[in-house]
């Protein structure tokens, strides 16, 4: 590596325990591990992002990868929802439906407090597609705003169909709703309230 | 390792030293900080059973992914599209699919030194439906394999023609085609 010259830096002690365990456990020197993390803090600079931000978002990609989601390029999907909503509008709704009460309940399961803002934040992370997305809770009620003007007019109704789902799956029931190409409003109050 | 007042001394490489020091300037950071960001996250992603080399490759894809437009689906509901409804739209579908792959090829091409490599990558990590991918580059020969347990007919054709868009956009012809439910086996040459 390099010159092979090295330098000395202070790092909290508790912190470098740990990493030395993992070292340890990996198979390198403390020395080793380290260089290697900060060439790769290097390198996911060099794409734009801080580590902390590209770890997280692999921490969130494993749980949608176990959530069973998959990765499909954008105009296979909306071409593909499109002719699937154009053959069987009502089985195609429900099978997105389905898909979001699916989501929340697995949120439920694993028992996380708040289904609406864990779904929001991978959202933010992962709907590339989706500049505008906004899920606010008010009291007993929420505010779902999604806006893309990319999303095709089916693609739109079918995740509209899904955010219902998942609402519901929340335990939610929606009390208003408004779609039109790229725009989805959701307006939901908490069962028995 | 030297200790002091709750902190300890570590090593690190002068020229990695240099580099780092820039990145820290650029985040606002001091370079203390920096590395015990860095450790912080090592154990984040230890813990999650992945190391730091794993992570840089998923992370490009992902970033791969995000200028190609990909976007996360329910599995359940793509598998409900293109299984029940568009069963009898598949060579329409198949174009699509094949098109879109062609498109994808031609961009891996041109960003990647080793876009083969790249697009072994981009399967095994982006396609989590697939219990095995194995993408092997001789000379002037590719041979694809896609293993899954749970992929229909018409998903396993879909995906094979994406594959064939993919590799005809690098240039490669498709040479055999053998695959069979749940199982994709292709050859190209250059």
């Amino acid at each position: 590596m390099g010159n092979g010259r090295r330098k000395m830096l202070a790092a909290r002690d508790d912190l470098a325990d740990k990493a030395s365990k993992i070292a340890d456990r990996r198979g390198f020197t403390l020395f080793g591990f380290i260089n290697d993390l900060l060439e790769l803090a290097i390198k996911v600079d060099g794409m734009g992002v801080s580590l902390k931000e590209a770890v997280d978002a692999y921490e969130l990609a494993k749980e949608v990868k176990d959530a069973s989601f998959t990765l499909v390029l954008e105009s296979l999907l909306y071409d593909t929802a499109g002719i699937a909503f154009e053959k069987a509008n009502e089985r195609t709704l429900k099978s997105w439906y389905d898909a979001g009460t699916w989501i929340a309940q697995r949120y439920i399961a694993r028992g996380v407090k708040d289904p609406l803002a864990a779904y929001e934040r991978e959202l933010k992370v992962f709907g590339w597609n989706i500049p505008g997305i906004s899920l606010e809770p008010l009291g007993k009620t929420v505010s779902v705003r999604i806006l893309s003007p990319r999303f095709s007019d089916s693609y739109t109704v079918l995740f509209n169909r899904f955010l219902e789902g998942f609402l519901e799956g929340c335990g939610y029931s929606v009390t208003f709703n408004e779609v039109g190409r790229g725009n989805i409003r959701l307006e939901a109050a908490k069962k028995g309230s | 390792m030297a200790t002091g007042k709750g902190k300890k001394l570590v090593y690190i490489s002068e020229d990695l030293l240099d580099k780092a020091s820039k990145v820290s300037r650029a985040e606002g950071v001091s370079l203390a900080k920096l590395v015990e960001g860095a450790l912080n996250e090592a154990i984040k992603v230890n813990e999650l059973g992945y190391n730091s080399k794993h992570m840089a490759e998923f992370f490009n894809v992902l970033q791969t992914n995000r200028v190609l437009g990909g976007l996360f689906v329910p599995s359940g509901v793509l598998d409900f599209m293109i299984d029940k409804v568009c069963k009898n739209d598949a060579q329409q579908l198949q174009e699509l699919w094949y098109e879109s792959g062609r498109w994808n090829g031609k961009y891996l091409k041109e960003k990647f030194n080793d876009p083969v490599g790249a697009f072994r990558d981009f399967l095994g990590l982006s396609r989590w439906d697939l219990n095995e991918v194995d993408v092997k580059n001789d000379s002037n020969m590719v041979k694809v394999r896609c293993v899954s347990t749970v992929m229909s007919f018409e998903g396993t054709r879909l995906l094979a023609r994406f594959i064939e868009g993919i590799m005809n956009g690098m240039d490669y012809q498709t040479a055999k085609d053998t695959s069979l439910k749940g199982m994709i086996i292709l050859e190209f040459k250059k």
